[in-house]
This record gives C-alpha cells, structure tokens and sequence, in this order.
C-alpha cells in the first residue's frame, strides 16, 4: 500500500518530469557547444560505455579532452574502489554502487545539476515500470539511489544520489542457432540451457561473482536442480549447494571458458568456442553482425537486470567536477542514449533519444516491433535485417521480466572463495 | 617405321613417331647420344623425385622437431602457471617476500617462454600467444595490485590488532564519568572488535555489519562526551577505528576479488591458450607425419613407375639399338670378315646410308676391291712360283748333271794324271839313269837328255798340280789338323831352298818372335802352301833376298806368316789375276820348263782356305812381293 502510493506519486512525477525534460532540452541545447576551460575528463569504466565514437562526440560536443580507461568490470571497480585520485568518472554497474560507496571512493551527486533529471523514468527511481511488472530480486537499483542524510543509500528519495541512471539492459545468454534449436521467448528459453549436458564442454560464462553467480543460480534453479528462498540474497548454505552442482558440471568439462569483456565473449562465440553463453547485447549485435546466428534468449525465468551507474570520484574537485556534470548532463541529452539504443542499451530518459532515431528504429529497439527495415548498427554495418524481431519484446516487457539484479549480497566474500573453486584451474 | 623397324618389328611407343624414323639417318654417335638422353630423363625424374622426397622429409623432421619445442615450451608455460597459482594463494595468505621473489621469477619463466614461443614465428599461433599475452598482463598486473592491497592490509591490521587507545587512555577517563556509560561503551566495543576479528577469520559480511551495528551504538553512548584522545575527541577516534576496518575489509575482499576471479580467470584463459598451442602442435604433427608417410608413398609409387620406365626404357633402347645398330655392324663386320678371310661378295648391306655403317660399308667396298686386285697379283705370283719350282728342278738337275761332270772329269784327272805319271816316271827314271852314263852319249844327245829329263819333270809337276786342284775341286782332298811348330816347318822350307838360294846369290832368312809355337793345322798343306810361296819368291827374284817372317797374335788368335822377297813385283793388273789357275804374271820373262805350272798359287789360296785362313799380296812392280798368310792358332 504504501509501496504503492508511492510509486503512483513517481509516475505522476515522471509525466511532469517527461514535460518540464522537453523544455530542458530546449533550454540545455546550447552550454554544451560552449568551450569551457580545456579540461581533461578521465573516465574509468567498461567497455560497454566507454566507445571511441561516444568520447569523440562528447569531446566534440563539450569542447573538452576526454581519456578513457576501459577495463574489465572486476578491475574497474577495484581500482575504483582503491584508487579514487586515478579517475573523475566511473561508469559501470549498479552492483558495483556498494563496494564503491562503502570504500568512500565516490562522492554524492547533486541531482539539481542533472538538467534532465526529471526525464529519467521510474525503473531507476520506484524499480518498475509499469505498477504491475515485478521489481526482481537482489539490489535494485532504486534500492541504492538516494543518499540518506546518515549517509546510507535508500530508495527514500533525496536531493543527492549516489549515481546517474542512464545505460541499462537485461542480460540473458546467447546461443548459436546453427547449434541449437530456436527456443520460443518467455516459453521455451531458459536459464537452465546453460547447464544443459548436451552443450557440455561449449558453455561459456561471464567472469563475475556478482553477475555470473547468478546466471548459474537462474539456470541451476531452472533445471530444479535447487530452490533459492531469495535469488537476490542467496545464503551461504545455498552457495555450498549451488557450487557443488557447479563442481560436478566443471569436472565433466561442462564449461569451456569465462569471459571478462564483450569482445572475449564475442571470440568465444565467434570461434565456436561456446555455442552458449552469458551474453551482452552488444555482443549479440556484433555477431549478427559477423552473419554469426546467435540468438539472445528471453528466458521463461525472467531476465538478469543491470543497470548502469555513472559516479563521480571523491577526489574529484572544482572545474574537473564541473566538466564531469557537463558529461553526465552530455549523456542524457539524446545522442548518446540514441547510440546505444542502436546497440540494443535503453537510456534513463528515452524520450529524449527518440527524437534522434528513426521510428522504425524505435519501434525495433523500444516497442519490440518487427524491423520494418535493415537497421544499421553503430558501425554503420547493417546489425538487424528487416523483419527481425526483438527477442524478449518491448523496453517494458523486458523490464517487466526481470528475475534478478546484478547484487553484491552479503554472502559476497564467501562467493568469491566459492567462486576460485569453481573457475579455478 | 618402316625405315626402322624394316624387319617388321614395331615398338608402339614408335608408331608414327617421325623423329624416330628419320634417326636412321642420322650418325650412330647422334643416336646414341638421343638414346642415352632417353634413359637420362626417367633418371633424372628419379632423382629428383629422390630429392624432393629427402628435402620434404628433412623438413618435416624440422618442423617436427620445432613442434616439439613448442609443445614443450607450452607445456613448461602450463607447468609455470600452475606453479604461479599455487605460490599467489600462498601469497594471499602469508604476504611473504620468499613467495613473491618466487612469483616474479615465475612470472619472467612464462614471459620466456611465451618470448621463445613467437620466436618460432608462426601465424597461426598469434592469436593465441596475443590471448596468452593478454591475460598474461592482466595476471601480472592484478598481481601488482594484490601486493600493494595486501601490504596496507598488512599495516592496517597491525594498527587494528594492537588497538590499545581505547583500553588504556579513553576508558580511564571515562572511569570519572560514569560507570555505566563506561561498561556500556566497553560493551559494544569489545562486540565490535569481535565481530571485526570474527571477519578476519570466516570473512563473512554479517561480521562486518554486526560490527558496524556495535559501532554505532558505542558511539551513541559517549555521544556527548567531549573527552579527547591525542587531540581527537572520542567520536573522531571511533570513526578512524571504524574506517580502518572497514578498509581492511575492502582491501581484503579487493584483493580476493583479484585473485579468486580476475586472476583464476586470467589463469584460466592462458590455460586455455597454451592448450590451444598444444592442439595445434600436436594436430601440426599429426598432419606433418602423416603428409610425410603420404609422400612417401607417392615417392615409393613415383620411383616404381620410373624404374619401370626406365627399364622399358633399357629394353626398349636396347632393341631399338640392336636394330639400328647393333645387327648392321654385326652385318658389317661378317662382311669384313668374309673380306679378310678373302671370300667374294656380292653385296654390302647399308652401303646407301649416310651414317658410320654407311662409311664402313664403303670401306668394306674398298677392301673388296683391294682383295680382288690382291687375289689377282696371288694367282699371278702363284704363276710365278710355279715357272719357278719348274726352273728349280730342271737347275737341280743341270746341277747334279754338272757335278756328276764334275766328278768325270775329276775321275779321269786323278786317273789320267795316275797313268800320265807311271810312264812319266818311267821316261824320267830311264832319263836320268841315260844321264848318268854321259859317255855313252854325244852332246847333242846328252842336251836332248836335258831337254827330256827337265819338260819330264815339268810335266810332272804340272800333272801333281793338276791332281791337287781336282782333289780340291772334287772334294777329295783330305785334311788332317795337329799340332805343328810352325817356326820349325818355316825353318825346314828355308834349309830346303837355301841350297837354290845361294845358287841365285840370293840371301833367304827367317824372321820369328818366338823360336818355337805350336797351331793346330795339317803340317803338310801348310807346308805345301808355304813351299809353293817360298819357291815363287826364289824363282821370281833374280838378286837380293828373301824373306820368311812369323808373327803370332794369341790376342787375335792369329798366326801371320810373310813371304817377302825382293824380286820383279806384280804390277796392279796381274794382281787380279794372280791367284787364277794357269796364270803367270806377264811381262815377266817367258816361263820356262820346270819353273811354274800357273797352278801354284790357285792351289795355295784353295788350301789356305781350307786350312781356314787367308791370303793376300802387297807388291808393287819392281819393288818386290810380300805374300802374307793368316791362320787361327786354334782350329
């Protein structure tokens, strides 16, 4: 009940915010061209954000040097975590939120400085969408959102956040179809293909705790090999029995590799190394892209829910501080978010890319609408032939399906040492 | 073919083949040569076959040899990994420096061997060794990390272990405030620092947060406390407490993040890799053992059928070889060996070929015609040897004819000379004895006595001449050799004519090295010799002397005898002529009866011969006469 008056309040909230958004965008068009002080902008992060073609537009755009440090999403957020000096802005995961603000290496960002703020719709701010979709186990993000006057994160909403919602996703697994059998989306696909024996030996997983742990829990619960009482805070006696199914499957030579970034998962797939694997979208798009069939389930079970977290370091300080708003507020102004809707991401304020895409690219990458059209990826290759069909549907049934949330759970270090023993030589 | 194989032999291989049928024409040297190129060709086929065979195997033997190092450069890469593994959980766990020197080794072992590995250059393992490369880096760096982590954790936990500030200082002055507010303080923070020490055992996060729960609630207890500790209020030394654990805890997990996930991870995939190095080794040697056993194959199939082909090649070279050469030489040579054997030929095979057998048939028609000019000179020479065998025999018989004349005429010398010399000597002996009765007779009659009893004489003398010479002539005259002392036979002819000699007022000597010397002659001819020269010289010399002169050179093995005398000489002409029967030197006073038949020194040189020596005169005329005699000592 009180769940949700709040949330209709966000909604109402949303429509005024989707309103007084389009007159920002008006009204924010013109600082960004404007040469501020050369300032160097240092952004550590993945690669899922930190593209050539986005810092070379970001730089054009702010008149300002950008330097990207991609790396994978373990090392980031270590540096991260450790390192505050070594960067300005930190953009990965809404996991990561926890580690980040707990080591004291991110400040509070002061959502008034967000020009577009109120654009930013409520998956990232009540975690749903519509009031009928699930909010997904584990750390949603809404969960983490505010910071709290005591300094803890909530979903009580304050002036200050502890990140910027923009690029967000659902993750599944990709697999080959000249391998494997098309499955039919929300029906027939599962998490438990991924522990399926008949791939045995070309299944590939993604090298995280906090993000693969939960591909193997979705999938070893799918095959009802074991029932989680709460897949988003798993305790440590369902580890125990999770990585001994694990175990039983590594030693049988079930899993072929565990990638660490989107272009090793791509060689994985590319290669024939794996036939099936956790995925990311792009990764998906790019071996489409390559004529590679590999299809990206939409799983019965529901989707793994990411969501991207841009932070700012807490050493980060005066016209650098400055130029990092300008970045933030860069990235909800429409460009980018159209970019990635092209890698098949979404952006906090959709709306606002909207203008900058085609409607039929819309209509694929948003509505989950047939292409009408051969669609052209970001590299300018055609990614999505025409009468494509986006697996898993619309932006909201997509985040209307999410199983679980990439979470850092308090039985986190105990998965790590579980974690070695299952990947470990 | 017609032209090669005109015996009706036909090689396939030939029909029709037109270089071969004009090959009749051309020299046997130019066909040989095409033959032996012939068999050149499987040859060298073979050989390089051979060739390339070895090249290829001594290849693949080096590229085997090079998969094996790499397969034992990734597996010792395998090993190292493994090895760094172990020691990095042993570094998580005790921090030590021995752990880490080991690892930095271990980490410039694989960087080796991943150097050593792309030395080899090949493409295909690029890709890999990028990968390795990569995660390699990755590994490394972590590991960076995970040493700086784990060396503050190191310092921080000793601050957090050794935390005395609150047992000693702070809880002192708490003791005057209040000992409630004290115990309760003491309370949640000897919770809170359990639950801190509990972490550092299970690393469990509700540790963490029970810890943070105590925490806050000793902070609410001595929220109004404004006791300071070093310059710090309590609060502030709380919060610093709270902060380096909370530190530690990130630190911890951070750098069990890094070796449990990025770096397993890591490790994983350079496992990966390098067992992708050893596929494509072993599968590289697989399929260069088995291209090498299939060339080998095809070398064995290829050098079988070459060496078919090149026996066909022999046989047929061979044959071709016997027809075209071969059997026309053969042909060839029976026709020169007709020819040298003399027999007649009609016809000489390959006389219209322009090739060796050609030249040699028309030097066998040379030699034919030379044979028959050869056979013709034969029958005229035969002809010839013919006439003279018929000369020959008709000659023998004129011989025999004559010699049968011969000894007639001998015969009836000695005969007639025997019946001339009985009544001679009786006509001299009834002379004689007339003459030793002077006084029976007149004059006249006593004169013609004279006359009688000198031509007698004469008659005889030329009668025993006459005799000697036919004995000579006919043979029959009989020597018999022995010891002589010649200078004694030379004395006694001297003491014979001294008499006749000092009637003339002729001085006659004897001149001799030695005074006696024994040679193997017959005394008497050699005597009959020396008289008849001596006599001549008495004879022929009218005053001053004669001289009988022995020389004796045992080293010539010859005795010399001289007869010099200083009478009338023989001029050049007469020498000539000197030793012909019944000859005298003209111009020389007519001869008289009873001085000289003319035979005498026909007689001496017929004996001297058969005494085996010689004779010979240096006279001059008016300058006297030297006969000089050579004889062997020794027969």
């Amino acid at each position: 009940m009180d769940n949700d008056s709040r949330n209709r309040s966000r909604r109402q909230f949303l429509k005024a915010g989707a309103i007084s958004g389009g007159c920002a965008l008006l009204a924010s068009k013109a600082p960004f061209v404007f040469a501020k002080k050369k300032t160097t902008l240092r952004v550590l992060g993945t690669h899922v954000t930190l593209q050539e073609e986005i810092r070379q537009r970001a730089m054009k755009d702010l008149g300002i040097d950008i330097e990207f440090y991609p790396g994978g999403s373990a090392s980031v957020l270590q540096k991260a975590s450790m390192f505050p000096e070594t960067f300005d802005l930190y953009e990965q995961w809404s996991n990561s939120i926890h580690v980040l603000w707990r080591s004291g290496s991110i400040q509070s960002i002061d959502s008034n400085r967000i020009e577009n703020w109120q654009e930013i719709n409520p998956l990232s701010k009540t975690g749903r969408l519509k009031p009928e979709a699930g909010l997904g186990a584990g750390d949603a993000p809404y969960k983490l959102l505010y910071v709290q006057p005591d300094g803890e994160l909530s979903f009580k909403p304050q002036t200050n956040v502890s990140f910027l919602p923009y690029v967000h996703n659902v993750d599944s697994f990709g697999y080959n179809t000249s391998v494997i059998p098309q499955g039919v989306p929300y029906a027939t696909e599962s998490w438990g293909w991924l522990l399926d024996d008949q791939y045995r030996g070309r299944v590939g997983i993604v090298n995280a705790p906090t993000i693969g742990l939960f591909d193997m829990a979705l999938a070893a619960q799918a095959q009802g090999l074991i029932k989680f009482n709460d897949i988003g805070d798993i305790s440590r006696e369902e580890l125990d029995q999770l990585f001994n199914i694990l175990m039983e499957k590594k030693q049988q030579g079930h899993f072929s590799g565990f990638w660490t970034s989107v272009p090793e998962s791509v060689r994985f797939m590319e290669s024939g190394r794996v036939v099936i694997e956790s995925m990311f979208s792009p990764a998906v798009a790019t071996l489409n892209g390559k004529g590679i069939p590999v299809t990206y389930a939409a799983p019965k079970e529901g989707y793994r829910g990411w969501h991207g977290v841009m932070c700012l370091s807490s050493k980060t300080r005066g016209h650098v501080k400055d130029a990092a708003y300008d970045y933030m507020n860069w990235w909800l102004s429409g460009w980018p978010g159209a970019f990635i809707a092209r890698q098949g991401y979404y952006i906090s304020n959709p709306q606002r890319s909207r203008e900058l895409l085609s409607p039929e690219e819309w209509d694929y990458w948003y509505e989950g609408k047939e292409a009408i059209k051969p669609l052209r990826g970001t590299d300018g290759n055609i990614s999505v032939a025409a009468g494509s069909l986006r697996t898993g549907g619309s932006y909201e049934k997509r985040f209307s399906n999410v199983a679980v949330w990439n979470t850092v759970m308090p039985t986190y270090d105990y998965s790590l040492q579980k974690w070695y023993e299952f990947i470990g030589i | 073919m017609i032209t090669v194989f005109r015996n009706g032999m036909s090689l396939s291989g030939f029909d029709g083949f037109k270089p071969v049928m004009s090959l009749k024409n051309l020299s046997i040297k130019t066909q040989i040569l095409a033959a032996f190129s012939l068999l050149i060709v499987p040859l060298i086929y073979l050989a390089y076959f051979m060739s390339t065979t070895q090249t290829s195997f001594t290849n693949t033997m080096d590229s085997l040899f090079e998969e094996e190092r790499v397969l034992s450069l990734a597996t010792r890469l395998q090993r190292d990994l493994i090895d760094v593994q172990r020691n990095v959980l042993l570094y998580k766990e005790t921090a030590s420096s021995g752990v880490d020197k080991n690892i930095t080794r271990l980490f410039n072992k694989l960087e080796d061997s991943l150097v050593t590995i792309r030395e080899f250059g090949r493409e295909e393992h690029d890709e890999f060794i990028a990968a390795i490369e990569h995660h390699l880096e990755t590994y490394r760096a972590s590991y960076a990390v995970v040493v700086e982590y784990r060396k503050r954790r190191q310092e921080l936990l000793k601050l957090h272990l050794d935390n005395t500030v609150f047992e000693n200082q702070t809880l002192m002055r708490l003791d005057d405030v209040d000992i409630e507010i004290r115990l309760n303080f003491e309370k949640h923070l000897n919770a809170a620092h359990s639950s801190s020490l509990s972490y550092l055992v299970t690393y469990d996060f509700n540790d963490v947060e029970t810890f943070k729960v105590e925490l806050a609630k000793a902070r609410s207890v001595i929220e109004s406390s404004q006791d300071y500790i070093d310059g710090k209020t309590l609060e502030e030394t709380v919060s610093e407490y709270e902060t380096r654990f909370l530190s530690i805890v990130q630190l911890t997990r951070n750098y069990i993040y890094l070796v449990n996930v990025v770096m397993a991870g890591a490790a994983r995939e350079i496992r990966y890799h390098s067992e992708k190095l050893l596929e494509i080794s072993n599968f590289n040697s697989v399929k260069k053992q088995e291209t090498v056993i299939s060339r080998l194959k095809d070398a064995n199939f290829w050098s079988f059928v070459l060496s078919v082909l090149t026996i066909g090649t022999v046989i047929t070279v061979s044959l071709y070889f016997f027809r075209l050469i071969v059997a026309p030489i053969e042909k060839i040579t029976d026709v020169f060996n007709q020819l040298i054997q003399g027999r007649a030929i009609d016809n000489i095979p390959g006389y219209d070929e322009t090739n060796e057998i050609g030249l040699l048939a028309k030097a066998a028609n040379v030699l034919k015609a030379r044979n028959q000019q050869t056979m013709e000179l034969l029958a005229k020479s035969e002809q010839a040897v013919e006439t003279e065998q018929t000369l020959n025999a008709e000659l023998t018989i004129a011989k025999e004819r004559a010699e049968r004349a011969l000894s007639v005429k001998s015969d009836f010398l000695a005969n007639m000379s025997h019946e001339l010399r009985t009544p001679l000597n009786s006509i001299i002996g009834y002379t004689v004895r007339l003459q030793k009765k002077p006084e029976n007779f007149d004059k006249r009659a006593i004169n013609a006595l004279g006359v009688i009893e000198r031509n007698g004489k004469h008659l005889l003398n030329l009668i025993n001449d006459i005799l000697d010479l036919s004995k000579i002539e006919a043979n029959k005259l009989e020597i018999s050799f022995s010891r002589v002392d010649v200078c004694e036979l030379c004395l006694d002819v001297v003491e014979q004519f001294s008499p006749e000699a000092e009637s003339k007022a002729l001085r006659i000597q004897k001149q001799s090295s030695h005074s006696s010397y024994l040679i193997e002659t017959d005394p008497i001819r050699l005597k009959q010799i020396i008289i008849n020269l001596v006599s001549n010289a008495v004879k022929f010399t009218e005053q001053g002397w004669v001289r009988l002169a022995i020389d004796i050179n045992e080293e010539k093995n010859i005795c010399s005898v001289s007869i010099a005398d200083s009478g009338v000489g023989i001029d050049e002409e007469d020498r000539k002529l000197l030793f012909a029967r019944f000859e005298q030197v003209r111009g020389t006073k007519p001869v008289r009866i009873g001085q000289g038949t003319g035979l005498g020194l026909s007689i001496v040189r017929s004996l001297t011969l058969l005494l085996g020596g010689r004779v010979e005169v240096d006279s001059e005329k008016g300058q006297g006469s030297t006969f000089i005699l050579r004889f062997p000592l020794n027969r």
